[in-house]
C-alpha cells in the first residue's frame, strides 16, 4: 500500500475532503472527519458510535465474527466495540430510567448504612462484672 | 385548552453514548424517500467493488499468503503512527496534557504528605511510638489492636 492510500492531515479544502473519502471507501457526504483541536485524529472519518453487536447477525459479512466487511472503514474504538466488548445495543428500558433506579437505590441504601454506623442500635446488655 | 402534542418515543428514549436508538423508534428506518434510496444504491455500488475485489483475491487459484484489508491497515496506521503528526498543542490539549500527567503525580504527593505529617504529629504528641527495629520486622500487634 502506497503512502497515499494512508491516513493523514486533517482536510481543509472540499478537494482533499472528496480525496479522503474515496480513499475510505466511503461517500463524500457520509464522511465527516473528528473535530480539528488538535488531538491526533487526522482525518480518520467520523463513524456513528455503534457497536458490532447491532450490525445485522444474518448477513453474509466477509468477516463473520468481527461483523466487519472488507474495505470498510473501522471505527477508531473498533476493538473496544467487538462483541467481546462493549455492547450499544438498544436496552428495553431507557439508559436514564435505569441510571435514575439505580442511584436512588445505591443511594438509600449508602445512606442507611452510614446512619446504622454512626448511630448503632443494638439490644441493652448489662457488663460481667469483672 | 390544548396542550402541546406528547413527545415522540424516540425523545422519550434519549438514546446516548452507552445505548442506541431502536431502529422502531428512529424515523429514519421508515423514510423510502428517494434521496435516501439513492444513497443507500451509491452505498451498495462501493460495497460491491470492494467485495469484488476480495473474491478475486479469496478464489485465486494462487492465491496470497494474506489478503491484506486496507481499512484494516488504515485504521492501525491512524492510531499508532498518525497521532503525532496530527497532534498539536492547543488550550484543550495542553489542558488534558496537564490533567492526566500532572494531576495524579500531584495528588499521591499531596495524599502521601499529608499522611507522613500526620503520623509524625502523632509521633511528636507520643500518641504512637515510632516502630524500634525489631517491631518493624515482627508483626506489629501494637498498631492492630490499639
Amino acid at each position: 500500500m502506497s503512502m497515499d492510500m494512508m491516513p493523514g492531515p486533517y482536510p481543509r479544502t472540499p478537494e482533499e475532503r472528496a480525496a479522503a473519502a474515496k480513499k475510505y471507501n466511503m461517500r463524500v457526504e457520509d464522511y465527516q472527519p473528528y473535530p480539528d483541536d488538535g488531538l491526533g485524529y487526522g482525518d480518520y472519518p467520523m463513524l456513528p458510535d455503534k457497536s458490532q453487536y447491532e450490525r445485522d447477525p444474518w448477513y453474509q459479512w466477509d468477516q463473520p465474527d468481527m461483523r466487519h466487511n472488507w474495505g470498510e472503514p473501522m471505527h477508531w474504538h473498533f476493538d473496544m466495540y467487538i462483541r467481546n466488548r462493549a455492547d450499544t445495543s438498544p436496552t428495553v428500558v431507557p439508559w436514564h430510567t435505569m441510571s435514575k433506579h439505580f442511584f436512588i437505590f445505591l443511594g438509600t441504601m449508602l445512606v442507611m448504612f452510614g446512619l446504622g454506623a454512626i448511630y448503632p442500635s443494638y439490644m441493652p446488655v448489662v457488663t460481667r462484672p469483672p | 385548552m390544548a396542550s402541546a402534542p406528547a413527545p415522540s418515543a424516540a425523545r422519550l428514549y434519549r438514546p446516548n453514548r452507552f445505548v442506541s436508538l431502536p431502529a422502531e423508534l428512529d424515523p429514519d428506518t421508515y423514510d423510502t424517500s428517494p434521496e435516501k434510496r439513492r444513497a443507500e444504491a451509491e452505498r451498495l455500488a462501493i460495497r460491491s467493488q470492494l467485495k469484488r475485489q476480495y473474491l478475486l483475491q479469496l478464489n485465486n487459484p494462487s492465491p496470497p499468503a494474506v489478503i491484506e484489508d486496507p481499512a484494516l491497515i488504515r485504521w492501525a496506521y491512524a492510531k499508532s503512527q498518525n497521532v503525532y503528526p496530527t497532534f498539536r498543542p492547543t488550550p484543550k490539549t495542553s489542558f488534558l496534557g496537564a490533567a492526566y500527567a500532572l494531576g495524579p503525580l500531584l495528588f499521591w504527593i499531596a495524599v502521601l504528605k499529608a499522611h507522613r505529617d500526620y503520623k509524625e504529629k502523632r509521633i511528636q504528641e507520643a500518641t504512637i511510638c515510632p516502630k524500634t527495629r525489631s517491631q518493624i520486622l515482627s508483626f506489629p500487634e501494637e498498631e492492630y489492636f490499639q
